[in-house]
């Protein structure tokens, strides 16, 4: 205990406490998710589409061999799909063991996030989008929400697709 | 070759690999005292093995081995490196023998006797003579091949040592092979061997010739025109043309009088030494065994599965890269560069059938587990239950046949538990008191069939159909067919067994038999009659990974159907259609009215205007035909599976995906279920009627 208590004087709690998330625009909010979560960001590919599948879930792509699925981030969060362009990009992430793609308008940076003055949301969204938000945290000028990848992925809504 | 057989030649290779591994650590390393045990309990292994295969040549070969390592443990004496030498070739005498037995039955080898009676001298500290044989790695003139023609012979025609050495300084003019063949001309090369003598690297010089021949030549020539015909090819060559007191009996025909050329063969010496007669015929044995050996290597070997799995991924992405090659051709593509692909795809097919063969086993390799299973769990259930096996030399991927394995576990013991009757109820009823749990496996139109049955007391389909009452999936009034009564047993939640044993009946049972077996690219079916039995019917694809799939196109979309499936494509237009309850969809093919399903219906699209040219597949699975209304052919062409849950979830109606050739992704249609929509409203109009 005591080499432990020793250990955290030492550091600046800056440097301990922050994390590396990749931070994007939807609509006019910035978001950010764990960079740690993120394998790769890969320019968007039309998906194809998986029949009876909710409507968020874009299809499924080739990721070098593997079939994974893509999701419509705007879709999600209830907002009207924008068109695809150049900045339109797959954020391909890893949740549970599975792989899956989470297609964004575009990526902005990587940002330090401080942990430790990460706020719970306030009850701002619907009920339903809620589940989606991990935190609220203020960095310099802009406000980051943080998602939660899993809630978003959810893999166990999408294994009822009904025949 | 039988599977004992094989058993045991694989068993015995492992066993020379591994007395030869502990020679050769132990040339490298300290002499240890456990070296001599461990060879000990391989000849000792190795005897009981070949005696219990009546190979006596070999028992007794190995036997005599380990008599004299016998003597070694016991005076815990370690190996000296002469002996280790002695016990190397041994070893590869116990290859020459076990390739004799495996081409010519139990022979012996006539030098066995005197290597055992060398290698015992050497333990009982006789130095009888000089090294034999210095182990080759050691040796700086080694032999690294030997040609023996077989001898044709004819009688009394002289025969010549020949020996050649090129001039130390090859000169451009003069070519060693060239003179050889020359020589083949003139008379018979009967025995050749190559000597070299390579000096450390740092002395090596690029345009020196280290090597030299030595040929036994037979030829009605006289000697020395033979010479001045080697002396003129190869001018500075050192040539020397010895005749031999031939003996055509002789199967080297190597004298071992002869001061300068009793070089042992093989195991050779740059300065022969002389050599007794047994050390020859050892040395000559050693010889013959590393002609055989190179063929006996190549017979079995083993290999781990992931290295033939990356294998088969690396050859499933080939036949992808390969099918965006071939769509990458356009009219404008250089004719060269179409051959090419043409050839390829070929190439690509045969080594995916190849590697595919190497990934198949006989089906025993599941089977053989199920004996003993049946045994316990009737024993649990006080039941009588043979097991009769059938088909178990069918091959089947390696994979498919780990992803049965739990599938047909259920099926078993489903049967044993809800099939077979108890031996007094089977009494009562005229039937042998031991039931019978048939297994059977074959092959047929490129799927495997695996198929369970039981003579036991067959599916009460009233009770059937109470519980789905009781379930709430049918009403009292609903009577449904049969096989839709088969089908409510592959449903989630279903269970007829009275009593939940801890065997089978928690219903979670038979859907998820289904579930699996579908998810193989699978079906399965029952059959029943009340009180003879059941017979369930698996059909597997014969392979998992890679198959021949029909693209379907609907609106811009791309499907894959399998291509077993497909009976024929036809023009919709030129079909009678007809809809029953304005609903209920046949279209009229040669006379017969198959169920129509309507691609964009199944994949969700809404309906388009009648279209003039569209297409109907005609499927067929487990007898069962549908017709497929698609808008177009997109081609066939080879798909490799690529699972969706993987990362996703499982897709009802879809048995996986594929990557196109332009890299997109394309889902491949699940038949059964296809075929499965167009009963299902066929027959909710039948009972409405």
């Amino acid at each position: 205990m005591a080499t432990i208590t020793q250990s955290t004087e030492t550091k600046p709690t800056t440097e301990m406490n922050t994390d590396k998330y990749l931070v994007f625009q939807i609509g006019n909010e910035t978001y950010g998710v764990p960079l740690l979560q993120v394998q790769e960001i890969r320019t968007y590919t039309p998906a194809t589409r998986v029949p009876n599948a909710p409507d968020y879930v874009l299809g499924v792509i080739n990721l070098r061999g593997n079939i994974i699925a893509v999701i419509d981030a705007r879709t999600r969060f209830g907002l009207p799909p924008l068109p695809e362009d150049e900045s339109t990009v797959v954020v391909v992430a890893q949740v549970g063991g599975k792989t899956f793609g989470l297609r964004l308008d575009s990526v902005s940076d990587v940002m330090d996030i401080p942990l430790d003055q990460v706020q719970p949301t306030p009850p701002i969204a619907s009920e339903a989008t809620q589940r989606f938000l991990s935190g609220v945290v203020q960095v310099g000028e802009r406000v980051v929400i943080l998602l939660n990848l899993r809630e978003i992925f959810d893999i166990d809504a999408l294994s009822s697709i009904a025949a | 070759m039988d599977s004992l057989m094989q058993l045991f030649y694989d068993e015995a290779n492992e066993m020379v690999e591994g007395m030869e591994q502990v020679l050769l650590a132990l040339e490298s390393g300290e002499p240890d005292p456990e070296t001599v045990n461990a060879l000990f309990r391989y000849a000792h292994s190795f005897k009981g093995n070949s005696a219990a295969m009546g190979f006596t040549h070999l028992s007794k070969f190995t036997h005599g081995l380990e008599s004299a390592m016998e003597v070694l443990r016991k005076e815990q004496r370690p190996l000296t490196p002469e002996l280790a030498t002695l016990l190397l070739q041994a070893v590869d005498m116990i290859r020459t023998l076990l390739e004799r037995t495996r081409t010519e039955g139990d022979v012996g080898d006539p030098a066995c006797d005197a290597l055992l009676q060398q290698i015992n001298a050497v333990i009982n500290g006789e130095t009888l003579h000089s090294p034999v044989a210095p182990t080759t790695s050691t040796t700086p003139n080694t032999p690294t091949s030997t040609e023996t023609t077989e001898t044709t012979a004819t009688e009394g025609t002289p025969r010549y040592r020949v020996t050649y050495q090129p001039a130390p300084t090859l000169s451009t003019e003069h070519d060693p092979l060239q003179l050889l063949t020359e020589l083949q001309e003139y008379g018979q090369v009967i025995e050749c061997r190559f000597f070299e003598q390579i000096p450390p690297l740092e002395q090596l010089k690029i345009d020196a010739c280290y090597g030299s021949w030595e040929l036994v030549y037979e030829t009605a020539f006289e000697p020395a025109i033979v010479r001045a015909l080697l002396e003129l090819a190869a001018e500075g060559a050192e040539v020397r043309v010895e005749p031999l007191n031939a003996s055509p009996s002789s199967e080297t025909a190597l004298p071992t009088a002869n001061e300068t050329t009793a070089a042992v063969p093989m195991v050779s010496v740059a300065t022969p030494p002389p050599t007794e007669t047994p050390a020859a015929a050892v040395a000559t044995a050693t010889a013959a065994v590393n002609t055989t050996a190179s063929k006996g290597e190549a017979q079995s070997i083993r290999v781990s599965t992931e290295k033939i799995d990356a294998l088969m991924n690396l050859v499933s992405e080939i036949v992808i890269a390969q099918s965006m090659l071939s769509s990458a051709q356009t009219a404008d593509t250089d004719e060269r560069v179409r051959a090419a692909i043409t050839q390829m795809e070929r190439h690509v097919r045969e080594l995916h059938e190849r590697v595919m063969a190497i990934r198949l086993l006989p089906v025993s390799y599941l089977f053989n587990r199920f004996p003993r299973m049946v045994r316990d769990t009737a024993a649990k259930l006080g039941k009588k239950v043979s097991l009769e096996i059938e088909g178990e030399e069918t091959e089947l991927d390696r994979t498919l046949l780990e992803a049965l394995s739990d599938p047909l576990t259920h099926l078993i013991r489903n049967a044993i538990d809800h099939g077979i009757e108890p031996p007094e109820e089977r009494r009562q009823n005229g039937k042998p008191e031991t039931g019978t749990i048939k297994l059977s496996a074959y092959q047929s139109e490129g799927r495997i069939y695996i198929e369970v049955s039981d003579d036991g007391r067959g599916i009460d389909t009233e009770r059937v159909r109470q519980k789905a009452i009781q379930l709430g999936w049918i009403t009292e009034n609903d009577y449904p067919s049969e096989e839709t009564l088969y089908d409510f047993i592959f449903q989630p939640g279903f269970s007829t067994a009275q009593q939940v044993s801890d065997l089978s009946g928690r219903g979670v049972g038979m859907d998820v038999v289904k579930r699996n077996v579908e998810s193989l690219g699978g079906s399965i079916s029952v059959q029943s009659k009340r009180g003879e039995g059941t017979r369930l019917l698996l059909r597997v694809p014969l392979t998992l990974a890679i198959m021949d799939g029909l693209g379907l196109t609907v609106a811009d979309e791309h499907y894959i159907v399998p291509l077993t499936a497909v009976v024929e494509v036809l023009q919709y237009g030129s079909l009678k259609h007809t809809a029953l309850f304005d609903q209920y969809e046949m279209v009229n093919v040669r006379g017969e009215f198959i169920p129509l399903v309507r691609l964009r219906q199944f994949v969700g699209l809404s309906e388009a205007e009648s279209d003039q040219d569209e297409l109907i597949v005609v499927l067929e699975q487990e007898d069962q035909r549908i017709a497929l209304l698609i808008d177009g052919i997109a081609g066939q062409q080879q798909v490799v599976l690529k699972s969706l849950e993987e990362n996703f979830v499982r897709v009802p109606g879809f048995a996986g995906a594929t990557i196109l050739g332009d890299g997109r992704v394309a889902l491949i249609l699940d038949v059964s279920e296809l075929i499965r929509r167009g009963r299902q409203s066929a027959e909710r109009h039948a009972t409405v009627a």
